[in-house]
């Protein structure tokens, strides 16, 4: 066996792993980036500055978290046909089934529990000839989000978004103050936390082995998203027909996904979903978290 | 066959850069419980048998002190989780520090080291403190480096010690490589056995008792929040691991200080905000794992909470009201406090159940195991 054997051996295997590297590569298409945004009404969201006019009293408030987990990306076309977006997993943000959007960076009033570290956009694969519109899962997907946090892939290893395995992973979370404006209206902690809830099992640190009851993933749809247009994240539209200056009493801080809870209603239905239920109310039809722009 | 000799020289070579020239090493594998995730750890200090073993008996030893009359071990006692019982400590030289000795378990999961530093990511820029520190002093090592050191190098063990756990160094024994023994041993202080584990992870459903089994349900609701703070698998907040999707290094102001209404914490004693000065972080500490909690009494940073009964008190009051004194202040209205401290109402079943599950966290295992003891 000579040299020139050995070097076709290597230049086969050396073609083999290239092939093998790229494989995939040409039937996933091209990238695809899906950039978000952080707004309270027309102001970028920043952690430590305080937002005016928002919800039915058109209060003041000051927001202390803001992340959200994403899945089963897809566009559409002219004909509303969905087309699946691959996630790139980058061992960070994204898996290939889930994506964590991160819009507070732990400064000022997002310390207590915030990161340093942001993401604020979805990076894929697209095949998709023509896009005109988007549509997408907030929420982990139902085979993941009981597991074991400290195990869990990235994105999925953050407790800060994890309740425990029965209820699973927080697909919203959204902490904010609403500021007084009189003694008699002192203001109020609202903590939005969505995810599924009726979840059976022996206890919280047991992952559930039926389906929750109610799984509370909002579908959101934005018809006209096109690659050049921003998801823009409002949560003043989101929150625009509550009254987030108080919270109903004997009732978590704003809405912890109790279907009972009346400033679940509100939300929930600002996500599409009917409380009830935990799906979503024709189509999702009614989610005002989200918006292209 | 000039190929076959062309992979064996290739393959030869791997295998001498895999043992680093030196033959006889094994290398290191962690010992994780179930369901434990691989800790984080530091490029430069990479964890190897001889380092830890080094590190363990360092650990031990007074030596390290500058009187000699204190080692890690004098504030960090394996039957107490590595915590000392004490609500404050006594250093070598008398001096007491401002705050408690915490509880060395998992810290190779901390997001960040010690009660209130954002800046203290790591165990060997945590150690360094206790060793070196003069307000207050605790080991008093600082200006007696050449004794201490000279102290390991007339020892029959420690030469031989320090060259197998630094191979590439030509000094190995310095204070440098002190700090990164002691981490390398601390890291490997993992507790995970306790019944609460072996009920979640190692399927063992009659580990728990039913008391216990409905605490860790009650701890886990919106009512009490306790999780918010102590979550996870090493229930922290402050809590990272390799691979980890981001930095968590969460601080809280549970309430516990509102000095005339101004939400300040005693001087001296005033959390993050001691180290950043930002108004936002007074009374932030970091929220510990409660991982064998009913051995570290007594509690907070300052120990001013004796047991745990007084624990659920103070947060199902949703912070501690001081009468009268300099301290005076109702710290359920700190302006700072947590947004997961609003207080909560247990009946008396639930307080026994709470308990139960806080004492289903204590690791026998742990405070039993030889490799973490003194060693022989």
């Amino acid at each position: 066996m000579g040299r020139a054997v050995f070097s076709r051996r290597i230049s086969a295997a050396l073609t083999l792993t290239l092939a093998l590297a790229s494989c995939g590569g040409a039937d996933d298409g091209a990238p695809l980036q899906v950039s978000f945004a952080a707004r309270l009404g027309a102001a970028p969201f920043a952690c430590g500055t305080v937002y005016q006019g928002v919800g039915t009293t058109a209060a003041s408030v000051l927001v202390e978290d803001f992340r959200m987990f994403i899945s089963n990306v897809r566009t559409l076309d002219a004909a509303g046909a969905e087309h699946p977006v691959k996630l790139v997993p980058d061992q960070k943000w994204q898996s290939e089934s889930v994506a964590l959007l991160d819009f507070e960076n732990a400064t000022g009033p997002c310390g207590e529990l915030g990161t340093p570290e942001m993401n604020t956009s979805i990076r894929g694969m697209s095949s998709a000839k023509a896009i005109s519109g988007l549509r997408f899962r907030l929420g982990v997907p139902e085979s993941e989000a009981h597991q074991n946090v400290g195990l869990a892939k990235a994105p999925l290893n953050l407790g800060s978004m994890f309740w425990g395995w029965q209820a699973g992973y927080k697909f919203l979370r959204v902490d904010f103050r609403s500021m007084g404006t009189a003694p008699e209206a002192p203001g109020t902690q609202w903590l939005i936390h969505v995810g599924s809830t009726g979840c059976q099992s022996a206890a919280s640190t047991v992952a559930p082995t039926t389906t929750c009851a109610r799984p509370n993933r909002a579908e959101v749809t934005l018809l006209g998203w096109e690659p050049s247009k921003t998801v823009v994240v409002d949560l003043s539209a989101l929150l625009s027909t509550a009254n987030v200056l108080m919270n109903t009493k004997a009732t978590a801080p704003g809405c912890m996904s109790d279907a009972n809870d009346p400033e679940c209603q509100l939300v929930f239905a600002g996500l599409g979903l009917e409380p009830s239920t935990g799906q979503c109310a024709g189509a999702c039809a009614g989610q005002r978290l989200f918006r292209a722009e | 066959m000039k190929s076959m000799k062309a992979l064996a020289f290739v393959f030869g070579l791997s295998c001498a850069l895999i043992a680093c020239g030196d033959k006889q090493r094994a290398p290191f594998t962690w010992a994780l419980p179930v369901g434990f995730p691989m800790p984080a750890v530091p490029a430069d200090n990479p964890m190897t048998n001889e380092k830890v073993q080094l590190g363990r008996r360092l650990f031990y030893d007074s030596k390290l002190s500058g009187n000699e009359t204190q080692s890690c071990a004098s504030c960090h006692k394996q039957e107490l989780a590595f915590s000392d019982g004490m609500p404050v400590a006594s250093g070598s030289t008398g001096q007491m520090t401002p705050r408690g000795s915490m509880a060395l378990v998992n810290v190779a999961y901390n997001g960040t080291q010690t009660w209130a530093n954002p800046a203290l990511l790591l165990l060997e820029q945590q150690i360094p403190i206790p060793i070196f520190g003069e307000r207050p002093i605790e080991l008093g090592a600082t200006g007696r480096e050449p004794q201490i050191l000279a102290r390991y190098m007339a020892d029959a063990l420690y030469p031989q010690q320090f060259a197998k756990a630094f191979p590439d160094d030509t000094a190995p024994i310095s204070m440098a490589n002190v700090v990164k023994a002691i981490a390398a041993f601390l890291r490997t202080l993992i507790s995970g056995n306790s019944p609460f584990d072996r009920y979640t992870y190692q399927n063992e459903k009659s580990a728990i008792s039913a008391s216990a089994l409905r605490g860790l349900d009650l701890f886990f609701t919106e009512r009490l929040e306790c999780f918010h703070c102590h979550g996870g698998f090493n229930f922290s907040s402050s809590t990272t691991q390799a691979g980890a999707a981001a930095s968590e290094r969460a601080f809280h102001n549970n309430g516990l200080y509102n000095i005339g209404g101004t939400g300040s914490y005693p001087p001296g004693n005033r959390g993050v905000f001691e180290i950043t000065g930002v108004r936002e972080d007074m009374g932030k500490f970091r929220a510990p794992t409660l991982r064998n909690v009913a051995l570290t009494a007594p509690y907070m940073h300052d120990g001013s909470l004796a047991t745990l009964d007084d624990v659920i008190d103070f947060y199902s009051a949703g912070g501690h009201v001081i009468q009268s004194g300099p301290l005076a202040g109702d710290g359920r209205a700190n302006p700072f406090k947590s947004r997961f401290v609003p207080g909560f109402v247990l009946t008396v079943q639930e307080r026994a159940d709470l308990l139960a599950f806080l004492n289903s966290l204590t690791d026998v295992s742990f405070i039993q195991n030889a490799a973490f003891a003194k060693p022989q």
